[in-house]
């Protein structure tokens, strides 16, 4: 075996150490021998915790060519989502090469700032290149122009995957871990390349009903109007008095479970856009990523049952893409919105998830605020879209 | 250009033209078809779109009733396993970190604290806290928490924008945008309080939430009365643990003293008797010696006076002696010389020895010993003496009216022979049988005053039979009779 991977986590609740014995559990579990150095230290960790500190002490433990992360809504292990913790997850191998790259100001120039990122990374491999690994501001900046930006860089077919950096709920301000250095407003990625196989798959297991509407007044991710008439009404349209009583926090709670579709030409799923924001003044609903003016969208409507069984169905995906290789680990993107939906069911989501995998791969990942992945990933080489309230699961596997 | 050709073109015109007419009208047909079922579908669309908005109207009721009841029913088996787990806790600390670790990981609030009055009338201490980072903040709000709570039994609902100034304080100093307080009531009075808290304000606690805290709050003051008894019966455990040591040392320094005493008692009964012993040989050899008139002729009334001291010395040396031999026993002194004998062979001596005494009072002698019994291991000389004591004691207490049976019976046992010497004679009051083996107890009833005795027999008894590490016992009843019993090892089980 030429490839190593432990994981570790720690409950940052009144734990001072915790990062460290994140770190040191990674190690233990890697079982990495003497003079090894560590290739890729992934590293998610709730935003409640002074950051500097724990981005310092994994590095200073662990002393990796490549650490890159962001902080989360919750981190995810084999055995099901935590809270208020901090995931680290160890890589090593002779063959994989990796390596990072950011770029800042994503609020200000999204598409520079994937391109930077994507540009920086780039120089560090020097065999076949394979996928990009991303981890953009969630709340600052234009998701679909993040990755806009990354594919000028790499190639519009190229695989990007990734979740964008959240902040336990509290939307006001997500951080972005570079080596020993912790960013904000900007995105953080890792390129891989060399002897390595990856699988994506993505699924979020929503359904269109009622008639389409029409974007006829928008401006990125703002929409202005639908079918002439404000944003905002569509949903008091279907939800009637019940819209009414709720205020417009509880409106931008509504559209977790009701989100926008916009259906993407050749693709089995749609595109999922959740709101961010209601302006209540005009009625205009703000998302998280593109609606394109003229394109048509449909209210989406799911189950439990269905989004339950997305995440099964994106793992297949996702083992699919490494043709029958044995995967040596995995990572999840998924979605707040996911979390917040299930509630208690999400640790379910995540062992159906490890159950699909099989129970001996190793598994970490995030709640995140936006998901990077390619629709038809089972080809491996379609174009990368910015989803919302997805799930997205990465398999790795080293190419014998 | 003829006119024929004019004609040609023209007609050829008219015919272009009407199929054209034709076509156009044909067109015109069809569109205005597919206009109406255009408009058809349209209507189709909108009177889908209509159904959508019911499905999706239904959809919400049932979302939101499936996560309020989700919520319930998740609430109620995380109460239900936090009963499990409490079942056996009786420490305050170990129950705070468990309730607030149920709130925050299975009930899914943000932060949760656990207050209780650590004495009665005390303030409330923060024992355990979940998801609150400032502790300073805690100790800070515990005196809005009490001023809050004071006249609310049922717990308070509160949040950031709460008109209350406290509330309103509570909720800004943990950061919570709402919060639940829960007193803890034990036989009303409030033991302690529960705080959970959601920090964002689409996950606002509600009333749902309230009844569990209420049902938590029930169940933790469940937990702490059983503590507080836990600890109450612990400790009048623990105190009475104590006392049975104390009573025991007591016990043990007086067995101490009175074995002491005992042995003091012994030993003087064994001196004073040797004392004693001395002037009465001297007082017995003396009045035979008078008796036998060597020292000169002795009057009738004086040989029977001397007659008399002759027969109280002789009297007076065996009650010594016995004493003397009680004493010894007791205090080991004397060993019993173990010999194996036939226990049948002693006791038809005895009988034998004893007849004329049976004869002279008209008493009936039954014997009822089992063919091939074992020899026994035994001091033969004192076995002999008790024997001869029993007996005699039925000979004495036995009506001498020719109706006196006296029965000495032999049952044996699987280690040892039980044998009892039965009487229907006068029998002992029930209230005397327990001082009956005491030295020197005499029955107290009028045919005893008549009867000699010194007291001693039966206590020498029981000496030799517990020396052959034997009991005794006796049984009786006034007017009917009385039956000594007593028990012999077999020789095997009292050889090493």
């Amino acid at each position: 075996m030429a490839s190593w991977i432990g994981i570790g986590h720690a409950s940052l609740e009144e734990n001072p150490k915790a990062a460290e014995e994140a770190a040191m559990m990674a190690l233990k579990n890697a079982q990495l021998p003497d003079g090894q150095s560590v290739n890729l230290v992934l590293l998610f960790c709730s935003s409640l915790y002074p950051q500097t500190k724990i981005v310092e002490s994994v590095y200073s433990t662990l002393y990796p060519k490549v650490l890159v992360g962001c902080s989360s809504a919750g981190e995810i292990i084999s055995s099901g989502s935590l809270k208020r913790s901090v995931v680290v997850l160890l890589f090593s191998s002779d063959k994989i090469e990796v390596s990072a790259g950011f770029g800042e100001s994503a609020h200000e120039n999204p598409r520079q700032a994937g391109q930077r990122a994507s540009f920086m990374a780039a120089q560090g491999i020097k065999k076949e290149r394979h996928a990009f690994l991303i981890f953009p501001d969630g709340l600052a900046g234009n998701g679909s122009d993040i990755l806009r930006g990354c594919q000028e860089a790499l190639g519009t077919s190229f695989p990007i995957i990734g979740g964008s950096a959240a902040d336990d709920y509290s939307f006001k301000k997500t951080f972005q871990f570079f080596q020993n250095k912790v960013l904000t407003n900007s995105v953080v990625g890792a390129l891989f390349g060399g002897e390595v196989s990856m699988g994506v798959g993505i699924r979020h297991g929503w359904s269109p009903i009622g008639k389409p509407r029409k974007v006829t007044k928008s401006y990125l991710n703002r929409v202005d109007e639908l079918d002439g008439s404000p944003a905002a009404n569509l949903y008091a349209e279907y939800f009637g008095s019940v819209a009414e009583e709720l205020k417009q926090e509880s409106l931008a709670r509504l559209t977790l479970a009701y989100p926008l579709g916009m259906s993407i030409p050749g693709e089995e799923e749609y595109l999922l856009r959740n709101v961010l924001r209601v302006d209540p003044a005009t009625g205009a609903l703000i998302y998280s990523a593109d609606i394109p003016e003229q394109s048509h969208v449909r209210l989406m409507m799911s189950s439990r049952e269905n989004i339950l069984s997305a995440a099964r169905r994106a793992t297949l995906q996702a083992l699919n893409g490494l043709n029958g290789k044995k995967p040596l680990f995995a990572l999840v993107f998924n979605s707040v919105a996911r979390k917040k939906l299930l509630r208690f069911q999400a640790k379910e989501e995540v062992q159906t998830i490890q159950q699909a995998l099989g129970e001996s791969v190793p598994l970490a990942g995030f709640y995140s605020y936006g998901e990077q992945a390619p629709l038809g990933a089972a080809m491996h080489r379609g174009q990368s879209h910015f989803h919302n309230e997805s799930v997205v699961v990465v398999t790795v596997a080293e190419n014998s | 250009m003829g006119p024929e050709l004019i004609l040609v073109l023209t007609v050829t015109l008219g015919f272009s033209f009407a199929i054209l007419l034709i076509l156009w009208i044909h067109g015109q047909k069809k569109l205005y078809e597919s206009s109406k079922s255009l408009a058809y579908f349209k209507k189709l669309c909108e009177e889908l779109d209509q159904n959508t908005k019911i499905i999706v109207k239904q959809d919400l009721e049932l979302t939101r009733t499936h996560e309020s009841l989700d919520k319930r029913a998740r609430g109620l088996f995380a109460l239900h396993e936090l009963g499990n787990k409490m079942g056996s806790v009786f420490d305050e600390s170990v129950m705070a970190e468990i309730v607030t670790k149920t709130l925050t990981e299975e009930f899914g609030f943000d932060k949760a604290a656990f207050f209780m009055r650590l004495r009665e009338k005390s303030t409330l201490f923060c024992l355990r806290s979940h998801g609150i980072q400032e502790k300073e903040t805690i100790e800070k709000i515990i005196t809005l928490i009490e001023q809050s709570l004071q006249n609310n039994a049922g717990g308070i609902l509160g949040s950031a924008d709460d008109d209350r100034p406290d509330i309103h304080k509570i909720a800004s100093d943990l950061k919570l945008d709402s919060f639940l307080l829960m007193p803890i009531a034990l036989k009303s009075e409030k033991v302690g309080v529960i705080l959970a808290g959601n920090s964002l304000s689409h996950e606002k606690i509600g009333e749902d939430e309230r009844d569990l805290l209420s049902l938590l709050a029930d169940q933790v003051a469940v937990v702490i009365d059983n503590t507080k008894l836990y600890e109450q019966i612990r400790q009048s455990h623990h105190l009475l643990e104590a006392k049975v040591q104390e009573r025991t040392r007591e016990l043990e320094k007086m067995n101490d003293q009175l074995k002491h005493l005992s042995d003091m008692k012994s030993d003087f009964v064994s001196s004073a008797s040797h004392e004693l012993r001395t002037p009465l040989t001297s007082i017995k050899g003396y009045s035979s010696i008078l008796i036998s008139g060597k020292l000169g002729p002795v009057s009738q009334e004086q040989q029977e006076r001397l007659e008399k001291i002759h027969r109280h010395s002789n009297e007076l040396v065996e009650m010594i002696n016995t004493l003397l031999d009680i004493s010894r026993i007791e205090r080991g002194k004397t060993e019993m010389k173990l010999e194996r004998f036939s226990l049948k062979d002693l006791i038809l001596k005895v009988v034998d020895l004893l007849q004329p005494q049976y004869i002279a009072r008209k008493i009936q002698s039954k014997v009822d010993i089992p063919e091939n019994m074992e020899p026994i291991s035994g001091d033969v000389a004192h076995l002999q003496r008790v024997l001869i004591n029993l007996l005699s004691n039925a000979l004495k207490y036995t009506p001498d009216n020719g109706s006196g049976v006296i029965t000495v019976k032999v049952n044996p046992a699987e280690k040892e022979y039980q044998i009892s010497v039965n009487d229907n004679g006068v029998g002992i009051p029930q209230e005397a049988l327990p001082k009956l083996f005491t030295e020197f107890y005499r029955v107290d009833t009028p045919m005893n005053q008549e009867i000699k005795g010194t007291g001693l027999g039966l206590s020498l008894v029981k000496k030799i039979v517990e020396a052959h590490k034997g009991a005794i016992w006796v049984e009786s009843r006034v007017g009917k009779g009385t039956a000594f019993y007593f028990t012999l090892p077999h020789a095997s089980s009292t050889q090493p």
